[in-house]
């Protein structure tokens, strides 16, 4: 039973920034969930005309999983103020363990930031729980963030995961498929900056569910 | 606005060639950042045929590796997008 649980597509919910700089690890971040056959859920997604935090709530109840990125909790440069969304959700997500189904009772959550230990100084409620670090380098951060992930899908999923070598290598031949296949009308491309979090999830499933399995 | 700002057919007909794309292995080889080094990857490949510490030594061993004259050697950047 728990075999053929393991190979229907589970549904995450992503709390993370949804802006121009974050979207090199937005990409990879739901490429891995995808590629791990999860199904990523985020409140972006939807128009459904509820207000945002009603939507959050919502897709947090028909989730299995999910992952809260923290990383925006310090400011960078002076007059600049931390972003609390991401914080917030994380706790919506408590609270709602604490009064909800089983169902919910028993799901797995990530929690990541770019650093292992700072949230013990900001958010110091969550020591105990799973805290993942992709690194502030650029260099070697999306790879980090393909290893956490993927380590931690291989701790909650069966059958066992993808090497991170390989998440990260067809990650990097879709990027370029995409890149190609970004036509509009008779040459004119468009680049993958340009297209939104709901548009990249859309293509990454599209290239992912139909290339070959080996 | 994004793309689904625009039609549904341009959407549709980017799906269809991105299907296309992730069952045809053109033959192309990749230049890709891991660990420190540049892994020389072929496409639909589960491991890197070499790594080095130099980049242009990596794209010089991709550029030997590219089977035709439809392939092409493709360098990726630390967040994956192909650099130009």
């Amino acid at each position: 039973m728990e075999g053929e649980l393991a190979l229907l597509k589970r549904n995450i919910f992503i709390n993370c920034p949804f802006d121009e700089e974050y979207k090199p690890l937005f990409r990879p971040l739901v490429f891995t969930c995808i590629y791990c056959n999860l199904k990523p859920l985020v409140a972006q997604l939807n128009d459904s005309g509820k207000n945002r935090l009603e939507r959050i709530i919502e897709l947090m109840q028909i989730a299995d999983f999910s992952i809260h990125d923290i990383s925006r909790m310090e400011s960078t440069s002076i007059g600049e103020l931390a972003r609390f969304n991401m914080p917030f959700e994380l706790g919506i997500e408590f609270g709602l363990r604490q009064c909800e189904s089983n169902h919910l009772k028993h799901r797995s959550s990530l929690v990541i930031d770019v650093d292992p230990y700072r949230y013990k100084k900001a958010l110091s409620d969550l020591a105990g729980c799973d805290i993942a670090s992709y690194g502030k380098e650029t260099e070697g951060q999306v790879e980090n963030l393909i290893k956490e992930l993927r380590n931690w899908f291989t701790r909650c999923l069966t059958p066992p995961q993808p090497q991170k070598a390989k998440i990260w290598g067809d990650f990097c031949e879709f990027m370029s498929d995409l890149e190609d296949k970004l036509v509009i009308e008779d040459g004119i491309k468009i680049s993958i900056s340009e297209l939104t979090e709901s548009e990249f999830i859309y293509y990454a499933e599209i290239w992912i569910t139909n290339r070959p399995k080996k | 606005m994004g793309l689904f700002g625009k039609t549904e057919r341009i959407k549709e007909k980017i799906a269809e060639e991105l299907s296309k794309a992730s069952q045809t292995n053109n033959g192309d080889v990749h230049v890709i950042p891991t660990n420190g080094e540049w892994a020389v990857r072929k496409e639909d490949s589960d491991r890197a045929v070499d790594k080095f510490g130099d980049k242009s030594k990596a794209i010089e061993r991709a550029e030997n590796l590219v089977s035709s004259s439809h392939s092409r050697v493709i360098v990726h950047n630390y967040d994956g997008t192909v650099s130009k």
